[in-house]
């Protein structure tokens, strides 16, 4: 090899050649590198040792069944994502209804004049602020992973 | 329109589909789920991920089929789904430090010739060992386009449109993969 050029060539030459996707002449190209250059000739025999391996496996494959139920589960997934929006909005909209009044009580208690011990008013701080935190780690994490996350195109064309 | 007895192109599900028939991208899903779960299992190497990831992106697909364009091949754009969902999932596994065990099964050795040479077929399982344990420390990438090439058996131009790069970066990515797999095969030998 003299430069990157033909350290490229030889490359493509030697994977199209491995892959069965080369033409004669470039079979041909391929042979006449391999004699000039001895380090190709025993990397060509090295990658071709990994392609004789790869060749004779193959990927484990589930059931037979499995692929009988395989669309049904599909179009289950699809009805339960519904439902689960269709539940968590539900329980969203109760559980901002019950706070709107119970929020007020609680105030009361923590501010007022309770007889809540000062360690559950602690507690009931405790877990306002930790979900608070959790909400807020949460949204900035989505957000975070939309900006950067690599593969998160291409899914409309 | 396809001729009667032959079997609907793409295009066609896609459209009705897209007009509520849910049963034709039913068929849409029965004519490509084994392709789709072979290229998550190649890239996640375990079972019941990769059915779990294929089923998950055809449903996102499912609830996204208006956008789709019927002109356009559709396992290419549901393989746009498919691979996100796998490279997040990867992304999070590597989080966890959850690693897959060493040559675990999700490669299996095809039967072996029975006139094989007894010694010639040991070293053999030894190198389908040490391949199946070096293509999961293998970049996503790389795996991606080699598990394409070998286990789906696609040509170069066809993986190019499904990882939408050139033909050029399928074969330095395939080339990248092979060298590190060939450095496995000759660790201690």
């Amino acid at each position: 090899m003299t430069g990157p050029d033909d350290a490229r060539l030889a490359r493509d030459l030697m994977m199209a050649a491995l892959d069965g996707e080369s033409s004669d002449a470039e079979r041909r190209e391929l042979e006449r590198l391999l004699d000039r250059d001895p380090a190709l000739r025993d990397e060509w025999r090295r990658l071709g040792r990994v392609k004789e391996g790869t060749s004779t496996m193959v990927l484990e494959q589930p059931p037979e069944e499995t692929w009988d139920r395989y669309w049904m589960s599909v179009y289950n997934r699809t009805e339960r994502k519904l439902a689960w929006l269709l539940v968590g909005l539900g329980a969203i909209i109760l559980v901002a209804y019950g706070l709107w009044h119970a929020v007020p009580a609680w105030i009361e208690g923590l501010f007022g004049a309770s007889d809540l011990p000062v360690v559950v008013r602690g507690a009931i701080v405790a877990v306002l602020t930790g979900a608070v935190l959790l909400v807020v780690s949460v949204v900035r994490e989505q957000l975070s992973t939309k900006r950067t996350d690599a593969y998160d195109k291409g899914v409309s064309r | 329109m396809p001729s009667p007895g032959e079997p609907p192109s793409d295009d066609e599900l896609v459209r009705r589909a897209q007009s509520g028939d849910a049963d034709a991208f039913g068929q849409l899903v029965t004519r490509y789920m084994r392709q789709a779960y072979s290229a998550a299992m190649g890239l996640v190497g375990s079972r019941e991920d990769a059915l779990d990831l294929s089923q998950d992106a055809f449903a996102r697909a499912f609830r996204a089929r208006r956008r789709l364009d019927p002109e356009r091949p559709f396992y290419a754009w549901y393989y746009a789904i498919l691979r996100r969902l796998c490279f997040n999932f990867l992304r999070d596994r590597r989080r966890r430090r959850v690693r897959l065990e060493e040559g675990t099964a999700w490669l299996v050795a095809q039967t072996a010739a029975h006139f094989e040479d007894p010694a010639r077929a040991a070293e053999r399982r030894e190198d389908q060992r040490r391949l199946a344990a070096a293509i999961e420390t293998l970049p996503g990438h790389e795996r991606e386009v080699l598990v394409l090439k070998e286990f789906e058996q696609l040509r170069y131009r066809e993986i190019a449109e499904l990882v939408d790069v050139p033909i050029g970066t399928v074969m330095s990515r395939l080339y990248a993969a092979r060298q590190r797999l060939a450095a496995a095969l000759e660790v201690d030998r």
